[in-house]
């Protein structure tokens, strides 16, 4: 194959999937890094793609504007970063300050516009390109895309910041396309080009700078897991991960109230876990106990890296104190590995914000702690609350909490304020100030938070009553791996804080009965396929199953990442080969399509089969532990069979007619379904099995269908 | 399958579809729930022609049609008279220590009962009760609480005092102003934390029913107030004058957030508008900012920001002066402005040491304003 045939698909697909990557990075440092917002992101990026491709007919197709095409993607893609950026002076928002989900979803919508847009269009140019093969642009492509997340992964983000990574990646790729079709003329266009990139990342910390004003940005350092910026106010520094706040130094009441109310439980402990945050403060309250060793685990090791450049050395000292063991590792993959046993377990990490950190709050992480604590031991963990009113979201995340932690342990007891502890254990807990002022006076604790003078209104036992009352009479949830409902009741009191629409709708998804959500989308889709089949169209037999496989493959997608995290913990770089083994699948598949001979709706129906077969398998072991390598294996099969799909439909349906993009942008239209309703809700309101099942049903109508259509044909 | 049935088919679909989405929407209506709402009317407004009404509570002067409801989301003309939804009706009661609200020389040592509506005139970033203040009433739970119910709680209680805060105790004014009537015929006293954004003639009413104002200034700058409060500063300004004319016991606090309203000027011409209109005796209260609600992870006030701002407000001739939230702080105690020792040693709420005696310094007999029984 000549190179010319070869970089046009293979950039599209490489640079399409890496700029997606580093917007999703740079978009949550702005956005709430959650799934849902990976989600809407995803969701807007493939319906812009979706639309790209299918409106890709109305544009006249030209060698000149194909190449200017790359060029200005090239360019669109920094412009974007910059917009993101300076994102917050046209919201008119403070730095760090949330915004709720419709500058979200506008942000999302814009951003994706300019950028997967031009791509969707580019897939359309490039068949033109090649003379109408379809499928040999979209092997290329997914080859491009495969191998763009393993170089992103593992070259790119590692070693470059996010905005010096969409740099490089932008100057291969107009280097490429210069090299593949460029001219003596458009020389200096690619040099300008290049120097624009150039500019841009050399932009990147001052407009980190600009962006933190009135504040004092001092460091800033893209990590694997997320953007850490560190902040001087004064004396004062506060660490931030994707703008959120990890820690601010000197801050004793959130280090004192993470530890103090816990270890009071027990102060003759002696071993002691805290899971994420020591290094903001907590280290050095564990310590104030004199018996007490802390194995502290954290997953990010620039973290403390970076903390020990910033603070000061009589804080810093506490990490090297030879009471203190630290590890860098997923905190629940640490405690399914560690045989200790332990006298208390803190869990120092985030409220359950995102699905990743759901897992530390699910009933198989709690009876895991439990495992790992000794007879009388004690787990907590803090979320933030209110101090003087329990909202009906706030009682349903607050109770599904409570009621999930009873399923480990018989004895809880909640500190109410803006943050309430919760205390875990088999054996009594007091949190009655008398009794807690007595120990702290014993242990002559030096607290500025925890103290006496400020616990006897704290916990005046008419708000610790008020509290555990409002919690025990809330609804009974319990949050579990395969479905986080904690995680969604998190998300809906989220969005109580903003005014919009948002505030409501979250809300009354929460309380809708399954009936709407699930059954009557459903029966909608069997009428259209009973309404297609009627209408005896050929061209719907090739496309519904584009559309179909394209909302079950993202959805199976989603689900397999979160449900692979449960699994074996968060690691770095382990979705980005997921997602690399699919696409490397649907690459293969697609490598196979095009090596058939005769193409027939026979075999469309077949591999409808196969999908069938690959979600009954996947509901099946979503009770048991299967080996690692098998989700590689089986997402590499599920692309297999995309792959296959898309190339034998495209044949058939391109064969009476000449839209090149309807089917691919069917495609990307059914994920970009796919991706917003399973990610904003749909997981965490119906859980892994039930969604499974679903999608077993959905495929099933829909090979009823193409069986129908071959009876007709 | 021939065109009838398809038709009987399709027509059955969507009348099913129909009779679905009627159902859907009945659900969606009722979601909201059925809130528990008064319908007491106003006081201070103006009735205009056409069924419309002018609110004149406070400062916005909202103009309103018929079934049209105030900034403050919890007032609405319903035919031309408006009322106040939450007359009666709190969503938060709690006990707590007056040195909480912070009220530093108002019978200290004692418990409040706190009470609040839903609703506010104003939108802070940085509400600390934003849950109930940045709502509709109909999205909280509300509770009956007459003015003879509250009352009688704090007595029950042995709060010598109640306190309208939370919210914006402004906007359930009619309540604030029966309940604080029924208290004082019951020798309770009355205590309000508000933001100050209140027109002068209802506030010159509720002067003579209440025994303490806490206004929140939350910046010496209209800049300020208009991009993250919402609201206008002179209002504010105004309120503080009445109050201190009136006679009734004030104290302010400013709450410090780094970099917005922290500079050392700002403060500097806030202090000496203190001293010129209202004098040296005004409690005033620098309080940290913790991070909250829209500006959560915003970082928390440095302490020594605190102390500059302190050390400023003592330079420029206030007597007393707090830091506030930051446990353990020195400043957190009042000290004599003459003979400079402490008398009364603070720590968080907690009162450890009172040297009054008669509303004076026990060592130097200096009075020390404020009431003290």
């Amino acid at each position: 194959m000549e190179l010319i045939n070869f970089f046009p698909p293979f950039i599209l697909g490489f640079f399409s999937l890496s700029f997606q990557i580093f917007l999703l990075r740079e978009f949550s440092v702005h956005f709430y890094g959650n799934e849902i917002t990976y989600g809407l992101l995803l969701a807007a990026w493939l319906f812009w793609g979706g639309a790209g491709s299918i409106s890709a007919s109305r544009f006249k197709f030209s060698q000149s504007r194909f190449h200017r095409l790359y060029y200005l993607v090239t360019l669109l893609f920094p412009i974007s970063l910059l917009s993101l950026r300076f994102s917050r002076f046209f919201l008119k928002i403070l730095p760090g300050e949330i915004s709720g989900l419709t500058p979200m979803i506008l942000a999302s919508l814009i951003l994706t516009f300019f950028i997967s847009l031009p791509f969707g269009i580019l897939f359309v140019f490039n068949v033109h390109f090649l003379k109408g093969n379809l499928p040999r642009v979209y092997l290329l492509e997914s080859l491009g895309a495969s191998l763009g997340g393993l170089v992103i992964y593992f070259l790119f983000i590692p070693f470059f910041s996010n905005w010096q990574g969409a740099a490089l990646i932008g100057a291969l790729s107009s280097l490429l396309a210069f090299f593949t079709f460029g001219k003596r003329k458009d020389r200096l266009s690619l040099v300008i080009i290049l120097l624009i990139l150039l500019a841009f990342t050399l932009f990147d910390l001052p407009s980190q700078k600009i962006y933190w004003k009135p504040f004092h940005l001092t460091q800033s350092r893209d990590s694997r897991y997320g953007k850490l910026q560190a902040i001087r106010t004064e004396e004062q520094i506060s660490l931030y991960d994707n703008s959120l706040l990890v820690y601010s130094h000197p801050n004793l009441a959130s280090a004192e109230e993470s530890i103090h109310f816990a270890l009071l439980q027990n102060p003759q402990a002696k071993n002691v876990l805290l899971i994420g945050g020591g290094v903001g403060g907590s280290l050095r309250q564990v310590l104030k106990y004199p018996v007490v060793e802390v194995d502290y685990v954290e997953l990010d090791p620039e973290i403390i890296h970076l903390s020990q450049e910033l603070l000061p050395e009589d804080e810093v000292k506490y990490l090297e104190s030879r009471r203190v063991h630290v590890f860098f590792e997923d905190g629940r993959t640490y405690l399914n590995r560690i045989a200790k046993q332990y006298d208390l377990i803190i869990l120092n990490l985030p409220e359950p914000s995102t699905a990743q950190i759901n897992r530390f709050y699910t009933k198989e992480f709690f009876l895991l702690a439990k495992e790992k604590l000794t007879e009388k031991g004690i787990f907590s963990f803090r979320v933030p609350s209110a101090e003087n009113y329990i909202s009906l979201e706030l009682q349903n995340f607050l109770s599904s909490l409570y009621f999930t932690l009873l399923e480990a342990f018989p004895v809880i007891e909640v500190v109410p304020g803006d943050t309430n502890i919760f205390l875990a254990s088999a054996s009594p807990l007091s949190i009655k100030h008398e009794k807690l002022t007595q120990k702290i006076e014993k242990l002559n604790l030096e607290n500025s938070y925890v103290i006496p003078q400020l616990l006897f209104a704290r916990l005046n036992p008419l708000r610790v009553d008020f509290l555990k009352e409002k919690i025990i009479s809330g609804k009974k949830t319990i949050n579990l791996d395969l479905i986080p409902i904690t995680y969604f009741y998190n998300s809906v009191l989220w969005s109580t804080q903003f005014k919009g629409l948002e505030k409501r709708i979250l809300s009354f998804l929460s309380e809708l009965p399954f009936f709407w959500l699930l059954d009557f989308p459903l029966l909608l889709f069997v009428f259209l396929l009973f309404f297609l089949w009627i209408r005896r169209k050929k061209s719907s037999f090739f496309l519904v199953p584009l559309a179909v496989m394209g909302f079950t493959t993202i959805i199976v997608e989603i689900i397999v990442i979160i449900f692979f995290q449960t699994l074996y913990g968060y690691l770095y770089g382990r979705i980005a080969l997921l997602l690399t083994s699919f696409m490397l699948g649907l690459y293969l598949g697609a490598l196979r399509g095009k090596k058939r001979k005769k193409f027939s709706l026979t075999q469309i129906l077949f591999i409808q089969f196969g999908f069938l077969f690959l979600l009954f398998l996947l509901y099946l072991s979503l009770n048991i532990r299967s080996p690692e390598f098998s989700t590689y294996l089986f997402l590499l099969a599920l692309g297999f069979l995309g792959g296959d799909l898309f190339v034998i439909s495209n044949h058939l349906f391109l064969k009476d007619h000449k839209n090149y993009g309807l089917g691919y942008g069917l495609d990307l239209m059914g994920s970009f379904v796919g991706a917003l309703i399973a990610s904003t809700f749909l997981i965490p309101l119906v859980g892994l099995p039930l969604l499974v099942r679903y999608l077993i049903l959905i495929n099933s109508f829909c090979f009823l269908f193409l069986a129908g259509g071959l009876r007709k044909h | 399958m021939n065109r009838r049935q398809f038709f009987k088919t399709t027509g059955g679909v969507t009348l099913l579809s129909c009779s679905g989405m009627t159902s859907l929407l009945m659900d969606l209506y009722a979601f909201g729930g059925k809130a528990n709402l008064s319908q007491v009317e106003a006081r201070y407004y103006k009735k205009l022609p056409e069924r419309e009404i002018e609110c004149l509570l406070c400062p916005r002067f909202c103009k309103l049609g018929d079934k049209e409801r105030g900034y403050c989301g919890v007032r609405e003309n319903i035919g031309g008279k408006y009322y106040t939804l939450v007359y009666g009706k709190v969503c938060t009661i709690n006990i707590d220590p007056i040195e909480k609200k912070p009220f530093f020389h108002f019978l200290p040592r004692t418990n409040a009962l706190s009470i609040a509506t839903a609703g506010c005139n104003v939108n802070c970033k940085f509400c600390q009760n934003w849950e109930i203040s940045q709502v509709r009433p109909e999205q909280v739970e509300h509770k009956d609480f007459p003015p003879s119910m509250v009352v009688e709680t704090a007595q029950r209680y042995a709060c010598p005092s109640i306190a309208y805060t939370y919210t914006e105790p402004v906007i359930f004014f009619e309540y604030m102003y029966d309940t604080s009537k029924e208290a004082h015929k019951k020798q309770v006293r009355n205590t309000v934390v508000t933001g100050g954004h209140i027109n002068p003639e209802p506030l010159q009413d509720l002067v003579k029913v209440v025994d303490a104002i806490k206004i929140d200034l939350k910046a010496f700058s209209e800049q300020f107030y208009a991009d993250y409060v919402r609201g206008e500063l002179q209002p504010v300004l105004e309120a503080i004058k009445i109050v201190a004319k009136s006679g009734i016991w004030l104290e302010i606090v400013y709450l410090v957030i780094p970099s917005l309203n922290d500079d050392v000027r700002e403060i500097r011409r806030m202090c000496q508008w203190l001293l010129e209109e209202i004098g040296p005796e005004v409690p005033v209260h620098f309080s940290r900012f913790h991070p909250m609600y829209l500006v959560k992870n915003l970082p928390p006030t440095p302490v020594s920001t605190l102390e500059r701002a302190h050390r400023v407000a003592q330079e420029e001739g206030l007597h007393y002066v707090y830091i506030g939230n930051v446990p353990g702080h020195k400043a957190e105690s009042t000290f004599c402005p003459k003979c400079k020792r402490v008398v009364i040693k603070r720590v968080g709420y907690h009162i450890q040491n009172v040297e009054l005696e008669g509303g004076k310094c026990r060592f130097c007999n200096h009075p020390i304003p404020g009431i003290w029984s």
